[in-house]
């Protein structure tokens, strides 16, 4: 039979598309390679935590590095995304969840997550040192390692006086002035209807009802609506009340500053704890009781821009711009299923 | 070929649906199964068989209730509405655009088609960050017409339900010039000039002779327009501003907030049900007129433009660059602003690069991961999805459509991302690879379907009557004329591939950090300007790819 045969000048084309090959075969190679590269044992402590606190911009590299200094014990942090994923994969996996310690629950989480009953309680000496009203869980099944107040930061350089208190914000001055987060994705969205719950009571709808028009933006994550509020987009954002202290060490600024609330703020409060069926409860207790240590705590400040929860450790000097003495209500939602769909009803409601 | 083909199908198509259904399936096992997973978490549920059926009732309920509810109905109008009004406004900028890049040949040509995907490859967050660093109140768009004495339109229209359109267009509209111009430049003018010939108008000739021609392309186009839409979500919320909420802000918050994942499947369902309905509905459409675009033959090459075409083609050069690449080069410039010098203003300079050099060189790593998985992911969706387009083109002689490839793209990307969590735990880098790979075939698979579609028999089947096997036709024939389409579909993977920072994020157990999983990192602890310098990075890593592909593309 007749083959067929092209003949085939090297045009610029077939060039091209030649180095396009050796190029994806050079990329293919090369990940093939580092694929297999997968660290860790399964003789590490393995830690779950969210996507931040293992960023290089979070506590958990020093952490590890201190704590194999100290004890020789190595750490694994494994991040589960964030901390909504983090609780999601805790619920689906269960006991099977390959971890012995899970850090960055918070409050608003804190129920979901207990009722799993997933995790066992800890003996930690350093839990002494944290101040009571941090404590979520008397049987230390989950533990604070640090908290921050929602607050509302106001942008010094623009013309409106910053509001006093949170029915302030719905005054007509402040119309399309203020970005706040979605309750329904972001735990500050939480904090801001923990607040008004706490603040108003039974009358939280009709406040939101009159916070509606203030309201430019509800973005669904803190980052978003933080990065509007930085580049001009409103003087108002709800953060947390350490956020000024970012802009003074970085950015050598203090245009951003924190509004204190006479009538008190809800507050975060992240929390620590070890998995029921952990095969190194033992080891993993220790390294909760390090991460209270005055010396852990120290990473705290500039890594998550928290409050550590170790009331004896020293605070950077960046903390000096973040007002002291800020009342923190005992907040909570009262139906943390159907009030958030709620709270976020009630603003596009207002707004057709 | 006949039964060769239809094995060759029959596996490309099991192994589609296996990618497809295995993180879907794992998701509604997880959903459905007794305890721990299935309580809303208020009440814990013991083992056991009563619990169990008990457990089971409650999901039942569960996922009847919310279906009815009015957040669900007003969310799912909102997404529908939203997304229609989107895809109108993006083929309407695009049409022209479209057009002016089939027919003609102008400087900027090539880098017009370059920077398509560009908005693609950058995460939500940026594209947020760019529109606002360009429209917002201090941008730099309302700052010159502020100096230009044209009142501003306040930064309030972008937080409407108008200003969510808008930005949707933005960022879709090249999909509209890619796509349907590729096609449109093989389309034959020969309708279109007999009906001139008859004395009709342009216009009347276009829309008698080439609009029929036309329109499965631009109707695909659109279909994948409305589905980005439909399923978007950060930019909804942002820009939306408090107009309405969509499906998928249910599903995300079933899954993550509140760990009802009954809800989250009962949501997805309607959500995955409508965009079926929409996709099936186009998808009919093209079959139909997938017919008439066998056999275009060669076209005639691109003329240069003159007279007031070549103004128009000016003109809308430039109003691309202002409003389509404006908010790119306001990202250009707060990347290269530094903040926090003694002095206190931002000034300009590399502080942003420099500081992500610093110790670790995580921009370094970054960047290396980033080419590596997501080039990695790419290179295999590209093949996967040409494997089955071709395979179905070839297989069956009469419809030929890659419908399989429509599944994906009307699946919650929430569930789908929670589906790969629960199927393959985290870390490893091999994960990452089959997650991105999983986002990115299903729009190879579409693109090449239309140049498959558009290929004449003729030239394949000269080379079997000339003793060449059908691989060898394939190979010789049929493949160099569907090459620059492949190229091009699969920049655009890559441009997906190396933008999604969801997959690195929930699988990648933090510690293979790619571009955007950088980026994500960096807006999530306050550094957005430096976030802005590896967005930069970003652009350049993807457009890279387009004048490579560019350069393969064309003719000698």
């Amino acid at each position: 039979m007749p083959t067929l045969r092209f003949s085939r000048k090297r045009t610029s084309r077939v060039s091209s598309a030649i180095a396009a090959m050796h190029a994806a075969i050079l990329i293919i190679t090369f990940s093939a390679l580092t694929l297999g590269c997968q660290g860790g044992g399964a003789k590490n402590l393995t830690v779950w935590t969210y996507d931040s606190f293992v960023s290089e911009w979070g506590p958990s590299a020093k952490l590890a590095e201190l704590y194999a200094k100290k004890t020789g014990v190595a750490v694994e942090f494994v991040s589960k995304g964030d901390g909504g994923a983090l609780l999601a994969e805790l619920k689906n996996t269960g006991a099977k969840a390959e971890a012995d310690i899970v850090i960055g629950l918070d409050n608003n989480t804190a129920p979901l997550a207990l009722a799993t009953g997933l995790f066992a309680p800890a003996k930690l000496p350093n839990l002494a040192k944290v101040d009571k009203k941090l404590i979520v869980d008397e049987k230390n099944r989950l533990v604070p390692y640090d908290y921050g107040d929602f607050a509302f930061i106001w942008d010094s350089e623009s013309k409106i006086t910053p509001p006093a208190s949170l029915e302030d914000l719905t005054k007509p001055e402040y119309a399309k002035k203020v970005i706040i987060m979605d309750p329904r994705t972001s735990t500050p969205g939480l904090g801001l209807l923990a607040w008004t719950e706490a603040v108003y009571k039974d009358g939280w709808r009709d406040y939101w009802k009159r916070l509606a028009p203030s309201i430019l933006a509800m973005t669904p994550g803190w980052d978003t609506g933080y990065g509007l509020f930085t580049k001009g987009e409103a003087p108002l954002v709800l953060s947390y009340s350490t956020s000024p202290a970012y802009h003074k060490a970085y950015e050598n600024t203090e245009r951003y500053k924190t509004l204190a609330f006479a009538e008190g703020h809800s507050a975060q409060v992240e929390l620590a704890g070890i998995l029921a069926a952990s095969k190194r409860k033992k080891d993993a207790e220790k390294f909760l009781n390090f991460l209270l240590s005055e010396e852990a705590q120290a990473l705290v400040p500039e890594t998550q821009w928290m409050f550590p929860a170790n009331a004896e450790t020293t605070l950077p000097a960046s903390f000096s711009v973040v007002p002291k003495g800020i009342v923190t209500l005992s907040a909570s939602i009262a139906d943390p299923v159907g009030d958030p769909d709620a709270a976020a009803a009630i603003l596009s409601g207002s707004a057709r | 070929m006949k039964s060769g083909g239809r094995k060759l199908l029959l596996a490309m198509r099991f192994a589609a649906l296996a990618i497809i259904f295995l993180p879907l399936g794992s998701f509604v096992i997880s959903a459905l199964a007794p305890y721990p997973a299935n309580n809303a978490g208020l009440e814990p549920v013991g083992p056991g068989t009563g619990a169990a059926r008990g457990a089971f009732s409650m999901a039942f309920h569960a996922l009847l209730a919310p279906l009815a509810s009015s957040q669900t109905v007003s969310a799912l109008r909102f997404s529908l509405l939203q997304a229609a009004a989107s895809t109108l406004l993006a083929v309407i900028i695009g049409l022209p655009g479209a057009y002016f890049v089939a027919s003609y040949e102008f400087r900027g040509r090539k880098p017009f088609l370059s920077l398509a995907a560009v908005p693609f490859c950058l995460p939500p967050i940026l594209v947020i960050l760019a529109f606002i660093l360009y429209y917002g109140k201090n941008g730099l768009f309302s700052k010159a017409i502020g100096a230009a004495g044209i009142a501003g339109a306040g930064g309030g229209f972008l937080y409407s339900f108008w200003g969510l359109v808008t930005v949707h267009a933005f960022y879709n509209f090249p999909i509209i010039i890619q796509n349907v111009g590729s096609v449109w430049g093989k389309l034959p003018k020969s309708r279109e000039e007999a009906a001139r010939t008859m004395g009709a108008g342009p216009f009347r000739a276009f829309a008698a002779g080439s609009l029929p021609q036309l329109l499965p392309s631009l109707l695909q186009s659109a279909s994948l327009v409305f589905l980005f839409c439909f399923f978007s979500f950060t930019i909804v919320l942002v820009f939306g501003g408090l107009s309405g909420s969509t499906l998928e802000v249910g599903i995300y918050r079933a899954i993550r907030f509140t760990g009802n994942r009954q809800l989250a499947l009962a949501l997805a369902a309607v959500q995955t049900a409508i965009a079926l309905i929409a996709a099936g509905g186009f998808e009919s459409f093209s079959r139909k007129g997938a017919a008439v675009s066998k056999g275009f033959g060669a076209v005639a090459p691109r003329k240069r433009p003159k007279g007031a075409t070549r103004t128009a083609i000016a003109a809308y050069e430039l109003l691309t660059i202002v409003f389509f690449l404006g908010p790119l080069f306001a990202l250009v410039a707060e990347a290269f602003t530094v903040r926090g010098s003694m002095a206190g203003a931002a000034r300009f300079g590399f502080g942003n690069f420099t500081r992500l050099l610093g110790p670790g060189t995580p921009l370094v790593k970054a960047l290396l991961n980033s080419l590596s998985l997501s080039g990695l992911a790419a290179i295999l969706a590209t093949l996967f999805g040409a494997a089955l387009s071709a395979a179905e083109h070839y297989a069956r002689s009469g419809r030929r459509s890659t419908w399989i490839a429509l599944l994906p793209l009307a699946i919650s990307p929430a569930l789908v991302a929670a589906g790969l969590s629960a199927l393959f735990g985290s870390g490893g880098r091999a994960v990452i690879v089959i997650g991105q790979l999983s986002i990115a075939w299903p729009f190879v698979a579409r693109s090449m379907e239309a140049s498959f579609g558009a290929l004449e028999r003729g030239k394949n089947e000269a080379a079997r009557t000339l003793g060449a096997s059908p691989r060898q036709a394939f190979l010789l024939a049929d493949l160099p004329l569907v090459a620059p389409s492949l190229a091009s579909a699969g920049a655009f993977a890559f441009s997906m591939t190396m933008g999604d920072a969801n997959i690195p994020l929930l699988l990648g157990g933090g510690a293979t950090e790619t571009l955007p999983l950088l980026l994500y990192r960096l807006t999530s602890s306050y550094r957005f300007s430096e976030a802005c310098a590896v967005g930069i990075i970003l652009a350049i890593a993807t457009s890279v790819v387009f004048f490579v592909k560019e350069g393969t593309n064309e003719p000698s």
